[in-house]
């Protein structure tokens, strides 16, 4: 037993040094927007995007502590081991707390905005230092669906179409602001926020219904039409990369010994 | 001990950032008029350059679109104040895209197309863009004009473009307020 899960780890890692040893070949070229997205989504992401993994691994950490340390400032978190958090926030916010919320606020978001900036800056600087060995690499529909589905419109971003990405983003965005208020107006304005309370379906108000299905509705269907319009432009953008950089491929559907598929064959003319 | 230090950190980036935007870089934009019989002509010698990421753009089915924006103006000179007095503006629309299929890169408007298979040639036509007949003068007086120029390939319609956009931006490119040389229009009898 021991022998074949040996074997098996062996031929696991030499079957990823092949593709690996195929895909070195030639580096991937970077699209600045695509990573500032990605660090607009996930904190870091757009740096270890474009290879600086050292600096986007700090930029993520530094936005974490900020907001968990900003967190702590204000709501009174009590913790024992190994995972017990109890969170008390402050009944009658006084000035510090105001104080506190605005400068670890504004920290974070100043931070924040430096990660995008600095992660679409650093792929343009990949990109010019690796000018000769860069290719535009086409995009797999299964990744920008994925994509789009986890986060409206970085699909569309990874497959170059901007102005549907945004437009899906900006959807996103401010669904995620009437949420913030919408939470803060129901219970932030009461003051017996410690006790506990419990959410029934039939005691909620028929505004309170609505609100709820067409947020659920729309948080869905946004997914949904970003993921499907990203599959569908991943395959439609294939005609641009067979002109551009003297690039040919062809998608071919194969079965091999190990798994089945599509795949993608690149070829430089 | 910790929020007077970011107290600290907060001011001085913010002053930083207040001074970021006074910063200017050298201006070698020529923008000049000529005057044939009534007919104002404009003349362009500017100093746009296309980043990788712009042209990368405009590879991938967007295009990006060309503004000269002209506002003629008549200088009064009176015996105590100058005045000067807007008389009338126009816009001049172009569009750049690149034909994937003949791999060509074009710019249009409403009466003219070029194109070119060099992004370089392109960019030495919108450098030096000519414009005849752009107004008529119909008034004695000294007139100068004033030029907006702008290339936009990419509005910044969600947060996170804006705020990318204020900072790194490659993909939109604006020379505002050239202002040309005084020209005086007389009616010879």
């Amino acid at each position: 037993m021991m022998k074949r899960l040996i074997i098996l780890f062996l031929c696991f890692i030499l079957f990823n040094i092949i593709i690996f040893g195929q895909e070195t070949s030639f580096l991937e070229k970077k699209d600045p927007l695509f990573s500032a997205i990605l660090s607009w989504y996930i904190p870091g992401a757009g740096l270890i995007y474009s290879e600086n993994i050292l600096k986007g691994v700090i930029y993520m950490g530094l936005e974490y502590f900020i907001a968990f340390y900003g967190l702590a400032s204000i709501v009174k978190i009590n913790y024992t081991w190994p995972f017990n958090f109890t969170f008390t926030p402050p009944l009658n916010p006084d000035q510090e707390d105001y104080f506190n919320l605005a400068i670890w606020g504004t920290l974070f978001f100043a931070v924040h905005i430096t990660s995008i900036i600095d992660s679409a800056i650093t792929s343009d600087k990949y990109n010019q230092i690796n000018s000769d060995k860069i290719r535009s690499i086409p995009p797999s529909p299964f990744i920008a669906s994925l994509l789009s589905w986890t986060y409206p419109g970085l699909g569309q971003f990874y497959i170059k179409d901007y102005f549907k990405g945004s437009i899906f983003m900006l959807i996103d965005f401010t669904q995620k602001i009437i949420l913030y208020i919408a939470l803060y107006s129901k219970f932030f304005t009461e003051p017996e926020i410690s006790e506990s309370f419990e959410i029934n379906w039939n005691s909620l108000s028929d505004s309170e219904k609505i609100f709820f299905v067409s947020y659920a509705s729309i948080y869905i269907l946004n997914r949904i039409l970003s993921g499907y319009f990203a599959y569908k432009g991943a395959i439609e953008s294939y005609k641009y990369y067979s002109n551009y950089n003297n690039l040919n491929f062809n998608l071919v559907p194969a079965i091999t010994s190990d798994s089945m598929g599509l795949y993608i064959i690149i070829s430089f003319k | 001990m910790i929020s007077k230090l970011l107290k600290i950190i907060f001011l001085i980036t913010l002053i930083i950032l207040f001074f970021s935007f006074f910063l200017e870089t050298d201006n070698k934009n020529i923008f000049s008029i000529t005057l044939n019989e009534n007919n104002i002509s404009c003349n362009y010698k500017l100093n746009f350059k296309f980043s990788q990421s712009f042209i990368d753009l405009l590879y991938f089915n967007n295009q990006a679109e060309i503004v000269y924006y002209i506002l003629l103006v008549k200088k009064i000179s009176g015996p105590i104040i100058n005045q000067d007095q807007k008389v009338m503006d126009i816009k001049y629309q172009y569009f750049l895209s690149y034909k994937n299929d003949k791999n060509i890169f074009t710019l249009y408007s409403s009466k003219e197309y070029y194109e070119s298979n060099s992004m370089s040639k392109v960019l030495e036509i919108i450098n030096n863009m000519e414009i005849d007949n752009v107004f008529k003068l119909e008034k004695e007086g000294k007139y100068f004009c004033s030029s907006d120029i702008s290339i936009t390939s990419l509005a910044p319609i969600s947060p996170a473009l804006f705020f990318l956009f204020l900072f790194y931006n490659p993909y939109n490119m604006k020379i505002s307020n050239l202002v040309s040389n005084i020209i005086s229009y007389e009616i010879s009898k």
